[in-house]
């Protein structure tokens, strides 16, 4: 069956993209989220095998969403999208928890290749 | 390059709202440049300009946007002051970015110089940073493992904890020389070891890589009771490294490895001291920001949930509620002319939804006249600039909304207007101070809503509209003035046509007059008056319907025909005697309530035979603060009618808004009252 994936990005944009690359490569959107307080609450009613997390987002932002998500869920998932710059927050989110990140501009090949690693 | 042809749409969407984001933000930060919200506001539309255009791959207007983060990054984290420089130095690039954006949407090419630009945006940086200066150096050209030195301590430590069952390892790892963020990867990696073990010595030492600082390997010693296969286990295919060695080792090992290691991927690197570290100005910014971020908790009101739909849908929708209304009304006409009971209830069921239906999908259309003012303020500055004037631009009832057509396309002439204003209109500050008026000129730019109608007025202070200027400019174009007022020639500048401007500046006087604002406002249902007074200065007056397709009207009978007219315009509605009716000079007048109202016979204005058995009404109506009084022959009754546009073979027809289908299918011609009461008769 396929793995079901959340994302959540504050701009439609890349979600969009990252939806098309996600369902491209055989994974299923259970769903997404614009901010870290729809992310954390729809966690919790999609329950995905896995999350890609955006990390400046208005509200909450990733690194707090990751937190909650943890918090409710320690065994959740969670794959970071930073843009370059971000080092410390990445950083933060590793501290957190975060399975991995990957590095926007998104290359499909390594966004990929992160997904199947983090949920083998 | 992949291909994201299919993002174009929502990538351009995106990008012009937080273009318009930065040009808003931009200029408030000039107003208050230390407003942390304002910075980050600033920051995020960057940052997500970037991130759209690197995944598009439009590599100049990601590197472009990569500089105004960068900078921005500084001015948020405090090493830069905003000063005036650096506005405009941020409104050139959005200028650059903007023109990026445009090429981009007609011919998929981003390829324009930014080169100047960037690197001064980059001198600003660089230049007020004075930090990097003194880290540049030391840069190690090494790319291979060194591990560091165990120590007394270190060694001592390591004996005891293999004596109780621990393994040494030597551990190495190096990040794939294209990734964007080398340390937090190695992070990333001894993150996960440590959850086997613990880590005894590191190089670089945590604290900072930490802090994102890596352009070397990593090296480390470890100790942990788990075999080299479960961590290698664990470890394997972790992105973006390129190499990683786990080796299991003793300190005798080590010691003799020292001078000359042996390691596959190995060698010592020659000088370079470790300490001395390149720090890229970016992540030293980012560093600060966190702290920054941490310290003040930012409040953001909620965002809407929306989704975004196509335009053509809505149309669509629109149209077939549309239809769906003019049937509805059908059906309550044959259940009414044939005394059909039954039907009476599920009809008003069916009257009470569509009525909801309607104003949903009115709704829906709508926009605030925000969206059409939000470039304004921006395009003020600059143009006062240009003039070398002092102009105040202030907005009132952005939030009054629109239907979106409208809204999008009343932007174009109230740009001319407010350029008319800016140069023609506002004196230069010392002519200002001569006049006894203060040096900084004002113009205003208000919406508000009455009835069913928007008004939106344009206000400025400036020199007005003299009228023997324009009779001049009038006879000179061979346009009569005779026997016209001063209010009447004033409004000559709505002839096609028509420049008031001695000399054709580079901001006003493109070659579209004031007649093209006139009819594209006319385009739009809507009429534009003006009010100038010499010295004091000029309003323009624009009335807009709220909505575009439907309204509620009263059908009246003119002759033999039926007509509707708005009830947006009507004031007033009653039974007319001819004795109401007194001729004056030019035509007649009603008197009504001590008032004396110019009379208007629809029927003689439109050259229609007096029906037979009429019961003659008079109607009020108010147009801008003007009173008419429309005489018809009898009242059907009032309606809601859907507003069809006549054909464009019809578009000469003055008189009429369109045309509307009646309930037992006959066409009924919507009067435009404005045309009608203030057109000048035929001559």
């Amino acid at each position: 069956m396929s793995k079901r994936v959340l994302i959540v990005d504050d701009a439609a944009f890349m979600r969009i993209k990252l939806k098309d690359i996600l369902e491209k490569n055989g994974y299923e959107v259970a769903g997404e989220a614009q901010n870290g307080v729809e992310a954390v609450e729809l966690y919790k009613e999609v329950q995905p095998d896995i999350v890609t997390m955006d990390i400046t987002m208005p509200e909450k932002d990733g690194v707090e969403a990751l937190k909650e998500i943890k918090a409710h869920d320690s065994k959740a998932i969670v794959l970071m999208c930073s843009a370059m710059g971000q080092q410390t927050m990445v950083m933060d989110a590793i501290r957190a928890g975060a399975m991995d990140f990957i590095v926007k501009p998104f290359d499909t090949e390594r966004v990929i290749k992160a997904l199947d690693k983090a949920v083998s | 390059m992949e291909d994201n042809s299919a993002y174009r749409d929502l990538f351009f969407e995106e990008t012009d709202e937080n273009l318009a984001i930065l040009n808003q933000e931009v200029l408030q930060l000039e107003q208050h440049p230390n407003d942390k919200a304002i910075i980050d506001a600033i920051f995020r539309a960057a940052h997500t300009l970037k991130g759209m255009a690197a995944t598009m791959g439009y590599e100049t207007m990601a590197e472009l946007t990569h500089a105004v983060e960068n900078l921005f990054e500084m001015v948020k984290s405090d090493q830069i002051k905003v000063s005036r420089e650096l506005i405009s130095l941020f409104f050139e690039s959005l200028d650059l970015l903007t023109e990026i954006v445009e090429n981009l949407r007609v011919d998929e090419s981003d390829a324009l110089d930014i080169s100047d630009l960037v690197s001064r945006l980059h001198q600003v940086a660089d230049t007020d940073v004075v930090l990097n200066e003194s880290t540049r150096q030391g840069e190690e050209t090494g790319d291979l493992f060194t591990y560091p030195e165990l120590e007394e301590g270190d060694k001592a430590a390591i004996q005891a904890a293999m004596s109780s069952g621990y393994y040494l390892y030597a551990v190495g790892i190096q990040v794939e020389a294209d990734s964007m963020m080398k340390a937090a990867r190695a992070y990333m990696l001894v993150n996960r070891l440590e959850q086997f073990g613990d880590i005894l010595l590191m190089h670089p030492p945590a604290d900072q890589l930490e802090q994102g600082e890596l352009d070397g390997p990593v090296t480390l010693y470890f100790l942990s009771k788990e075999p080299a296969e479960n961590l290698l286990a664990e470890t394997e295919g972790s992105s973006e490294i390129e190499s990683l060695k786990i080796r299991q080792t003793t300190v005798k090992e080590e010691q003799q490895l020292k001078p000359d290691e042996k390691d596959l991927v190995e060698e010592v690197s020659p000088g370079g001291d470790p300490d001395l570290r390149q720090v890229d100005p970016a992540d030293q910014a980012d560093e600060l920001e966190v702290g920054k971020k941490k310290s003040s908790a930012r409040k953001r009101t909620p965002a809407k949930q929306t989704i975004r739909v196509d335009l053509t849908r809505l149309d669509q929708f629109m149209n077939l509620v549309s239809e769906l209304v003019i049937h509805r009304t059908r059906l309550e006409d044959v259940s009414e002319k044939n005394q059909l009971q039954e039907l009476g209830e599920p009809l008003t069921q069916v009257g009470r939804i569509t009525n909801e239906l309607q104003e949903l999908v009115l709704q829906l259309r709508m926009q605030p006249f925000n969206a059409a003012v939000q470039r304004f303020p921006r395009m003020m500055r600059d143009l006062a600039n240009e003039l070398g004037k002092e102009i105040d631009f202030v907005t009132e009832g952005e939030e009054t909304e629109l239907d979106r057509t409208v809204v999008s396309e009343i932007g174009e002439p109230l740009i001319h207007l407010l350029r008319n204003a800016a140069d023609h209109g506002i004196e230069k500050p010392d002519e200002r101070l001569k006049a006894g008026k203060p040096k900084q000129g004002t113009i205003k730019l208000s919406a508000y809503p009455e009835g069913n109608r928007v008004i939106v007025t344009l206000q400025d202070d400036g020199k007005g509209l003299d009228p023997r200027l324009i009779e001049q400019s009038a006879w000179k174009k061979g346009i009569s003035t005779e026997g016209l007022s001063d209010e009447q020639i004033q409004a000559l500048i709505f002839h096609p046509g028509f420049s008031t401007a001695e000399v054709v500046t580079g901001v006003s006087g493109r070659g579209v007059g004031m007649d093209a604002v006139k009819e594209k406002i006319a385009s739009l249902n809507g009429t534009i008056e003006t009010h100038s007074e010499v010295g004091v200065g000029t309003t323009f007056r624009i009335t807009l319907p709220l909505t575009l397709s439907i309204i509620q009207s009263l059908l009246v009978k003119v002759g033999t025909e039926t007509f509707a007219i708005p009830q947006a315009v009507i004031d007033k509605v009653n039974r007319f005697e001819e004795t109401q009716a007194v001729p004056v000079h030019k035509g007649e007048v009603y008197q009504h309530e001590g008032q004396t109202i110019p009379l208007i016979r629809v029927g003689e204005k439109l050259e229609l035979p007096q029906a037979e058995q009429a019961l003659q009404h008079v109607i009020v109506v108010l147009i801008g603060d003007k009173r008419y009084a429309l005489v018809v022959d009898d009242l059907v009754h009032q309606k809601e009618i859907v507003i069809k546009k006549l054909g464009k073979e019809l578009n000469g027809l003055s008189s009429f808004l369109g045309a509307t289908i009646l309930g037992d299918g006959g066409i009924c011609l919507i009067l435009d009252v404005t045309s009608i009461c203030t057109r000048k008769k035929a001559t």
